[in-house]
């Protein structure tokens, strides 16, 4: 092992203190000698620097067989991720503030080196890589005409950095041969080994610089090319790289949540310990490619990085995949009107591969035909999304052919948008909502409806609040004018008060006429669930000790939309507001009995909680007594562990782990035999994953921890359409080598 | 060397979902695989050594299979596990991987009325929205980053049974 700065060594040693405490940890330790085994009290021993180097590398699999022996603690959980991996080779991790800060501040530092500061945007193109930055965008999705419109609007809105994988970024600069493109302030590529032809194609398109990163969550790596010689620097700050048997082996000095020490990622790079003639200290890395990425070529077994893949004439993008022994996949995307002379690409392969049957797939996509659409009348989309499957809609890609056209875009591109912002919506997206605001006299009155209601949803996507009261107010006026009294829209005129003040919020509720009774149609459920995310919002400023108790509160609103929705009174819609305000409703409506005597024994008690204890105690015993059926017994020992968290009253691990195995079943009904729907019990999983990994039952707590990963819209809808689009890929690979898990 | 131009891509199938390129591939090697889950009202599903055939497994409902050949008449398909190395043999996807949740799981055939197809996909697509946490759940599985809209889809279908 190298010598350690001092810096080094002190967090080395720090993690290392953390690390000998775990279970998953133990018995690796003892056998380097970094622990004294004849010693009662686990602490590093004195020489522990040399000890460190008998240490055994530990792998993926190891921990993935056994997370929970690697969890430290369960309290301090600020990030959560999974590692990449092969299919069932991947396990969720878990990290505490000080990494997340570590992390970005590296990012922000090595960004600085190129002038990227938190001002420039970052476009994240067609991965699955999240807005990280305040101005940071994603665009995912298929890569078609109206996708790059709205690259070309978001470049043209605001000069940007874009990021991605290579392949797909080169897929991107193929498309926009030809085109205008706004100005490009940098291309930074990741996931994926960078190859030559590659950056020439980009720095060609996007006429600009073409950055490369290299980056591993789960082991605290991270990298970027210096702009002056363009070899990749190593953030060593936050991590400690060594090269076992030639493999990357790496220590994260700053989670101290989850730490693995002497972890193999699965990476193979290349360290260079020479000076860079940037000045910059530490070392440089090149990537080869991941261990099971090895590739036969006539000169013997190489890793991606390994093979230059240049630039072939008339050919704009390449991927090479070895089918088997002796099928070879050249799929090509070519230069516009160019005879193809595949005489360079044949002597190249020949080189590489030796007597093999190339078989080439030229892509000449009509990019206009890629939308997956179909169409539909105005009442037929109004129908499904009233009445049907909002996850089916847009899988079938179903939109109207008439005026409803815009008002289902706006839709679609609230709940799945391709343009995906940090906060808030996108600006394509607000340009969507600017149009519909208008009113437009050839709507037939299902559809004005369906832009109205629309137009009230898209208040709950909406960070600024004059904004949202701006257009709540218009929608409100439009209803207004059209006379309707539909039960349905009717809630939809209240469901936004979730996110307002109280001054607001009474004045919607004084001047909403609800009819007496009715039933919430799919969009009503639909809205509700969006605008929750608001109202969770709300409670954290308005009702902290609620908001902290109940963390987090946005599983309970949603449990009690399920358990509820089929019973829905609007007095449960007063007293979300009520909860997450942390104040009366002073309204006259709610207050009515619904004549569901446990609903109402239920509205009394979420109501106590906002009075004094006596009185929030007798309203739980009161709601005890009121059950009779099997689901609102469980549904009472369900609030009653919300009483406990309020309360901060004890919970014992094993009673409210077999409350959960007998209820969960009852409080969210309709799921198969099997399934256990973790949602409204998160907060107390919380609570008991603590408890649990103090007891000594670490899997039990990683299991709690895995369980109680909070619903999120934003995530969802990124996942739903970036995983089946957008995922990494290698540019060269050999399927032939491809080992059996 | 044999260079032959032997496809032209030129749009994705409206009806499929995936429009991926033909060579294109998985960050780990191998095409996106067609997966299906198992749809049967209460009971494990059955696996036959071929169609109409021997028994030799059974598949629980809720599953997530990868699907491989039809047979002539079309309504048996071949299954396997997201470990089977190959959508046409489907091998290794069987016995040498035990399941914990599925302990006779074995590749063979099913019918197919008993599995709605999922897409394709690299990985096993609800891999991260469905988990088995023995220690905290046993047998049952416990529904992990569940899709938002499915959420709601799952209220309203079962407001809409009331």
């Amino acid at each position: 092992m190298r010598e350690l700065s001092d810096r080094t060594a002190t967090n080395l040693k720090k993690v290392l203190e953390v690390a000998l405490t775990l279970p998953g940890n133990y018995h690796r330790f003892l056998q380097a000698g970094l622990i004294d085994s004849n010693s009662n009290i686990k602490q590093l021993v004195t020489d522990w620097q040399t000890a460190f180097t008998n240490l055994q590398p530990i792998d993926k699999q190891t921990v993935r067989q056994n997370p929970g022996l690697f969890l430290a603690t369960a309290d301090d959980l600020v990030y959560r991720g999974m590692t990449s991996g092969t299919s069932g080779d991947f396990f969720t991790y878990f990290a505490g503030n000080e990494w997340n800060q570590a992390r970005l501040l590296a990012r922000q530092r090595a960004l600085s080196w190129w002038g990227i500061d938190e001002q420039v945007p970052i476009i994240n193109l067609a991965s699955r890589l999240q807005p990280l930055r305040v101005n940071d965008i994603s665009l995912i999705g298929n890569i078609t005409a109206d996708w790059l419109q709205s690259l070309k609007e978001l470049l043209q809105i605001q000069p940007a950095v874009i990021r991605g994988y290579p392949s797909r970024l080169s897929e991107v600069a193929a498309a926009l041969v030809g085109h205008s493109i706004p100005a490009v302030l940098g291309v930074i590529c990741t996931g994926e080994v960078l190859f030559d032809f590659q950056k020439q194609l980009l720095e060609s398109i996007f006429q600009t610089s073409v950055i490369n990163e290299y980056g591993c969550q789960e082991t605290g790596i991270s990298g970027l090319s210096c702009p002056e010689c363009g070899r990749l620097h190593l953030d060593v700050d936050r991590c400690f790289y060594e090269i076992i048997d030639g493999e990357l082996v790496t220590t994260d000095l700053f989670n101290y949540t989850m730490p693995l020490i002497r972890y193999k990622c699965g990476d193979r790079i290349q360290l260079d310990f020479d000076a860079c003639l940037c000045g910059r200290s530490g070392f440089t890395a090149q990537i080869l490619g991941r261990i099971q990425e090895q590739i036969k070529t006539q000169q013997g077994w190489k890793y991606p990085g390994e093979i230059c893949l240049p630039k072939f004439p008339g050919i704009l993008n390449y991927q090479i995949v070895k089918q088997n022994q002796v099928d070879v996949d050249i799929w090509l995307q070519l230069e516009p009107q160019q005879v193809l002379d595949l005489s360079p690409l044949q002597l190249w392969l020949e080189n590489l591969f030796g007597e093999v049957r190339g078989r080439v797939i030229v892509d000449s996509s009509d990019l206009s035909q890629l939308e997956n659409t179909q169409s539909c009348s105005d009442l037929e989309w109004i129908e499904w999304v009233t009445k049907k499957s909002w996850r089916e809609w847009l899988e079938l890609g179903l939109l109207p052919a008439g005026s409803a056209r815009e008002i289902a875009l706006l839709l679609k591109s609230l709940i799945q948008p391709t343009v995906m912002v940090n906060s808030g919506i996108s600006p394509i997206a607000q340009q969507a909502i600017a149009r519909l605001l208008q009113p437009s006299p050839c709507r037939e009155s299902p559809v004005e409806l369906m832009a109205v209601r629309v137009l009230l949803l898209a208040c709950s996507f909406l960070a600024d609040r004059p904004t949202r009261q701006n257009i709540y107010h218009r929608a409100q006026q439009r209803l207004a004018e059209m006379n309707c009294g539909e039960y349905s829209a009717m809630v939809d005129l209240l469901i936004p008060s979730l996110g307002f003040d109280s001054n607001t919020a009474i004045s919607i509720w004084e001047n909403t006429n609800l009819p007496d009774s009715g039933k919430l149609d799919v969009f009503n459920i639909q809205h509700l669930l969006a605008a929750f995310n608001l109202a969770a919002s709300t409670a954290k400023r308005e009702n902290p000790n609620i908001a902290i108790a109940w963390k987090p509160i946005l599983s309970i609103l949603i449990g009690d939309l399920n358990f509820w929705a089929s019973r829905f009174h609007i007095q449960i819609l007063a007293s979300w507001w009520e909860l997450v305000n942390g104040k009366a409703l002073a309204s006259s409506i709610h207050r009515q009995t619904t004549g569901d005597s446990f609903l109402d024994a239920w509205l009394t008690w979420r109501q106590a909680i906002l009075g004094d204890g006596a009185s929030a105690t007798t309203a739980l015993s009161q709601l005890q007594a009121t059950a009779t059926l099997p689901t609102e017994i469980a549904r009472v020992e369900l609030e009653q562990g919300y009483a406990k968290l309020l309360w901060q009253e004890p919970l014992n691990p094993v009673e409210w782990l077999e409350k959960i195995h007998k209820n969960a079943g009852l409080i969210s009904a309709n799921l198969p035999d099997r399934d256990i729907d973790p949602i409204p019990w998160i907060p107390l999983l919380w609570k008991l994953a603590p408890l649990w990994l103090a007891g000594g039952e670490s899997e039990l707590a990683y299991q709690c921890l895995i369980a109680a990963a909070p619903p999120d819209m934003r995530a969802s809808g990124f996942e739903r359409l970036a995983r089946e689009m957008n995922y990494k890929q290698s540019t060269i690979c050999d399927r032939s080598n491809i080992p059996l898990p | 060397m044999l260079l032959s131009l032997s496809g032209v891509k030129t749009a994705a199938s409206a009806t499929s979902p995936a429009t991926t390129l033909q060579a294109k591939n998985c960050p780990y090697g191998g095409k996106p695989r067609p997966f299906a889950q198992v749809v049967t009202h209460k009971d494990p599903l059955t696996i036959r050594s071929c169609p109409n055939g021997p028994v030799i497994g059974l598949v629980p409902k809720g599953w997530q299979v990868v699907t491989g050949d039809r047979d002539a008449t079309g309504k048996w398909v071949k299954i396997g596990s997201h470990f089977s190395s190959s959508s046409q043999n489907l091998s290794g996807g069987g016995r040498a991987n035990r399941f914990m949740n599925a302990p006779n799981f074995q590749v063979g055939w099913v019918l197919k009325s008993y599995l709605k197809p999922l897409g394709n996909f690299c990985e096993k697509p609800l891999n991260a929205q469905r988990g088995t946490l023995p220690e905290m759940s046993g047998k049952r599985q416990v529904l992990i980053h569940q899709d938002w809209l499915q959420i709601g889809d799952k209220i309203a279908s079962r407001n809409s049974e009331k």
